[in-house]
Formats: C-alpha cells, sequence, structure tokens
C-alpha cells in the first residue's frame, strides 16, 4: 500500500511556488455513490470520468479573498444583505443566528480566542455565498470545481470510504484528522482537533495528492446545481445540466464542516452531499477553486 | 430504570460510541491517461495589483441589520414602536418575518404541516417578544425629559429587539429542523415497516418498464393497496428501499 500511496503522489499535483498554490491532477475515472445509505441521494454507486484539471491546495483564505476584494471592491451578499448566520458553542443542537454586519470580515458576534481564529490570514474565507465564491474564482482565471472534480481531488484515489484514507476520523493514535465538532451536543466542543470553529488551512495533513481540508472545516461551494436524482441519472448515463440553475435551485456543498458533529449533521467526509442556495451565507462554508489543466500546465523544468 | 430512561442511555452511548476502527482498503489511484503529463501549473497571478479591502458599506437605515445600530437608534428614540418599511417582507433583516436560509445539512423537513407550524409559532413568539419589548421602551420614554434619556431607552428597546430576533433564528434552526427530523423518520419507518411497502415492491415490479411510469402506478395503486397518496409519491420517487435501516443488506 505505500507503494502504492506514493505511486499516486508521484503521479499527482505538483505545487508551484505562486499564491496561492494549486495542484495538478491528470484525467481518471471515479467512483462515486454507494449502496446502503440513509440518504437516498447518495444511491447508487456509478463510475464517472473525470477530466484532467488543476485545483486550489488549500481552501481559499481570508487573506486571499481580502485581496480579491481589494483588488475589484467586490461587495458580498453577506454584506449587501446585512448579516450572516453564525452557531456557536452553547446553542441547541441544530440553532443558527444572524450575526448583524457579519461578513467574510467577521463572521462571528462573540470574542473569544476560539472565534478569532476566523481573523487569521490563513483562516479559509467564510460567510461567502456561492456568487461570492464564483466571483472569486473568475478574478483568479479559474471556476469552482464540479461535484465530481470536488471528489475526485478530494479521494485522492481512495475510494469506498467515508474520508480520504478510512473509515475512522481518528489516527492511530486516536487524535483527529480534520477540524470537526467533538462532543455529544453543541453545548460544548470537547476540543480534541484543537479547535472550536476554524481552523488554519494547513492545520491537518494533507490527503495523498496534497489537497488541505479534503474534508472538515469548512463545507466547500461546488458549482453544481443540486439534484436529488443526480447520482441514478449519471448512473444511467442520462445527461444532466448541472450548471443551469432555476430561482429556487441550490447549489451542491461537499465536505462538512467544524459544526457537523456525529450526533447532528454527520456531514463531514466525502459521502454527503449538501446544498444551500446560492446567496446564502454561513460561518462554516467555504470554497476553493480549480483552473483548466489544458491552460494551465506548462512543461516540466529540465 | 423505564422504557424512555433506557432508550435515551442508548441514544446517549450511540452518540458517544468509539468509532469503528479504520478499515483497511486499497489505495487506488486513478486511471491517468498517458498522455496527461505530470506537470507544473502555474496560474497567473491576478490581474491588479493586491490592495487593502476597502472598509464595509456604512450603516443606512436603509442597510442596518440590528435594532442597536446607529440610525435605527436614532428611530427609535423619536418613536419606540418604529418599524422598518419591510417589516412584513419575508426578506426583511429587522423583522420578526425575515428568516435565515436553512443550513446545508439540516434535516430533509416534512415541509407541509409540522415545519410549518413550528415555524410560525416561532414567529408568533417573536411578535410577542417584540411587542414586549416596545411597549417597555415606550413606557421608559414617557419618563424622559431629554434626547439623553430617550436614546438610552431606545438602547434598551433595540437590545430587547435584538434578542426576539435571535431567539426566533434559534427556534426556527434549533427547534423546528429537529422536529422535522423526526417527522422524517416517523415518515421513513411507516412506510418500510407498513402496509405500503408490498404493495410498492408489487407496483415497481408492474412498472419497472413502463413507458408511462405515473399512469402505470396509478392503476396499480388502485388495485393494490396500502399506500396512502402521500406514500404512493414516495414510492415512485424513493422506491421500495425507502426507510431501509442504514444496516440492512450489509454483508
Amino acid at each position: 500500500m505505500k507503494l502504492a500511496c506514493a505511486l499516486a503522489v508521484a503521479l499527482h499535483g505538483v505545487a508551484y511556488a505562486q499564491s496561492p498554490p494549486a495542484r495538478c491532477v491528470p484525467a481518471g475515472v471515479l467512483l462515486r455513490g454507494r449502496r446502503v445509505t440513509a440518504r437516498p441521494d447518495e444511491r447508487p454507486p456509478h463510475r464517472v470520468p473525470v477530466a484532467a484539471f488543476c485545483m486550489d491546495e488549500t481552501l481559499v483564505t481570508r487573506a486571499e479573498f481580502g485581496r480579491f476584494v481589494g483588488a475589484t471592491g467586490y461587495v458580498t451578499n453577506a454584506e449587501r444583505r446585512g448579516y450572516g448566520a453564525e452557531s456557536v458553542e452553547g446553542l441547541r443542537d441544530w440553532a443558527w443566528q444572524r450575526v448583524p454586519h457579519g461578513s467574510w470580515r467577521r463572521p462571528f458576534r462573540e470574542d473569544s480566542d476560539d472565534a478569532r481564529a476566523y481573523l487569521r490570514d490563513d483562516a479559509p474565507a467564510t460567510m461567502v455565498s456561492w456568487n461570492d465564491a464564483r466571483a472569486y474564482c473568475t478574478w483568479r482565471n479559474g471556476r469552482l470545481p464540479t461535484e465530481v472534480e470536488w471528489e475526485y481531488a478530494m479521494r485522492a484515489g481512495y475510494e469506498g470510504a467515508r474520508y480520504p484514507w478510512g473509515d475512522s476520523p481518528l489516527d492511530d493514535a486516536g487524535r483527529p484528522r480534520l477540524n470537526y465538532w467533538q462532543g455529544a451536543s453543541h453545548a460544548r466542543n470537547d476540543r480534541l482537533d484543537g479547535w472550536v470553529y476554524v481552523s488554519p488551512v494547513r492545520a491537518f495533513a494533507p490527503n495523498a495528492w496534497g489537497f488541505y481540508d479534503p474534508v472538515g472545516n469548512v463545507w466547500q461551494w461546488t458549482a453544481d446545481v443540486y439534484r436529488r436524482d443526480a447520482y441514478p441519472r449519471a448512473a444511467m448515463g442520462l445527461a444532466t445540466d448541472l450548471t443551469r440553475a432555476g430561482p429556487h435551485d441550490q447549489r451542491v456543498l461537499r465536505g462538512g464542516s467544524w459544526w457537523c458533529a456525529e450526533c447532528t449533521c454527520e456531514g463531514y467526509g466525502l459521502w454527503y452531499r449538501g446544498h444551500n442556495a446560492p446567496d446564502a451565507a454561513f460561518s462554516n462554508i467555504g470554497f476553493r477553486c480549480v483552473y483548466p489543466a489544458a491552460q494551465r500546465v506548462s512543461p516540466r523544468a529540465p | 430504570m423505564n422504557a424512555r430512561a433506557l432508550s435515551t442511555l442508548a441514544l446517549l452511548a450511540a452518540c458517544q460510541a468509539t468509532p469503528p476502527p479504520p478499515v483497511a482498503r486499497p489505495v487506488v489511484a486513478p486511471v491517468a491517461a498517458p498522455d496527461v503529463p505530470v506537470v507544473d501549473a502555474r496560474v497567473e497571478p491576478p490581474p491588479a495589483p493586491p490592495a487593502p479591502p476597502p472598509p464595509p458599506p456604512a450603516v443606512t437605515l436603509a442597510n442596518a441589520s440590528s435594532f442597536t445600530d446607529e440610525p435605527v437608534l436614532r428611530a427609535l428614540a423619536e418613536n419606540p414602536r418604529w418599524r422598518p418599511a419591510d417589516w412584513d417582507s419575508p426578506d426583511a433583516v429587522l423583522s420578526c418575518e425575515g428568516s435565515l436560509h436553512p443550513q446545508s445539512c439540516s434535516p430533509n423537513p416534512c415541509h407541509e404541516g409540522l415545519g410549518d407550524r413550528c415555524r410560525t409559532q416561532c414567529g408568533v413568539r417573536c411578535n410577542t417578544c417584540d411587542g414586549a419589548c416596545r411597549t417597555a421602551a415606550a413606557q421608559c420614554a414617557r419618563r424622559c425629559a431629554d434626547d439623553a434619556c430617550r436614546l438610552a431607552c431606545a438602547r434598551v428597546n433595540g437590545q430587547c429587539l435584538d434578542v426576539c430576533i435571535r431567539a426566533k433564528d434559534q427556534c426556527v434552526t434549533g427547534v423546528c429542523d429537529p422536529q422535522q427530523a423526526r417527522c422524517e423518520r416517523a415518515q421513513e419507518r411507516a412506510f418500510y415497516d407498513g402496509p405500503c411497502r408490498p404493495a410498492c415492491v408489487r407496483c415497481g415490479g408492474e412498472c419497472a418498464d413502463a413507458e408511462m411510469i405515473g399512469e402505470c402506478f396509478q392503476r396499480c395503486f388502485r388495485r393494490v393497496r396500502g399506500c396512502t397518496v402521500a406514500q404512493q409519491s414516495i414510492c415512485i420517487m424513493e422506491g421500495p428501499t425507502y426507510g431501509e435501516p442504514e444496516d440492512a443488506g450489509a454483508p
């Protein structure tokens, strides 16, 4: 298995120096979906081809999003609306509340060391809507990943498991390998992973292809319209346009977040297909961008 | 120990159970097209030089999002019962009518009935709370002789109104969503353990290759009883495995 891992790493992304870094992955085939699940939208398992592409190595950070806003004067959905949504330790399970004037600049109300993790330059940009994320990626000459691209890159070749390393969130020493909520309820986060809310984008080890936060930390926007029947349609070979959205269509979110706990949303992992309105701005949603490999690649320097 | 306490303990134990040990699975490298080179990628730097982000938009009465924003406080000082023009709109920010987007992984709601009733109740409580804040503020202001006093009353009023809205947010998400989840699970159980599933299996078999699948199911459900109208739709959409326990069928 070690050899296979090494091979997978060697075959895949090579980081480049410019900021923010991206990694390129070759074309391949993704096995996604599973047969036994309580959530019908994860059925059935099927294979889908994936073209080569490059993707940000990390979630887009606050510093990077700030550069975008500085260069363009962009005003986010949350800023236009006047608030974003937060959930904090001590609230009832599932409870969220608005943060007046909350936005990517300050996506929380409370003033604690835990919440101030949001303000680090290397914290993921949050309270960004799908519209905001798309605008950023366009500015970077990129786009949001499709749901297939996202899962392909985050799995890094590790199929059939909840995480890109297996089915346990813990390493051999019993330490969490991702940022999610530990605790019987949202009354208290036991902080076993070291964080209550967001974590810096390189706080945890990357997957086998070098992508950080493949699961946990914040949900990640994808380009696709959420369709509950996307998997069966793909499995049957039916063409589905997942780019055109109707007025009530939502966009797919993947990966789960710091807010997800075993006893609530369980969304952290590679199976769960989250979704939300394209103008929704939550303190547990971020994104990363992809770039077309064909236009971006250059021969390796000798 | 009664059954309820036992089931609560079992639930807690399930929630706190140690996750299963890692299952070894082979790392499967994707099939790489042989003509795809392993490459360095160069993303062009952004066209504009980095600049500090501009400040957020200034707060006015039109874009205020808290009852303690200064323009709102001034309005409340003038009239403790002041309300924004869009008070009745579901998009209103300073209103019991406005609502948060449901969180992405909130339980699939039982939309009709339960969910709507629950949210309506949250709204009623918010309006009651709102009325109490404003009445108290009006009484406070009546005792005032100057603007500073009226502004102080407005600030207490604003804080009180913000609490009402926040409580409503939490009620809609933290109370109604779990209720909907319970409703959904009950709906699944009723389907899977009830008389509808055999009917669904039979009609699903009969209509698997039908060109007009909806009409086929409709005819079949007239002959084969057992499903409510809502369950008939579930059968067509979800198939007879709807509500199947997660471990059913596992090797």
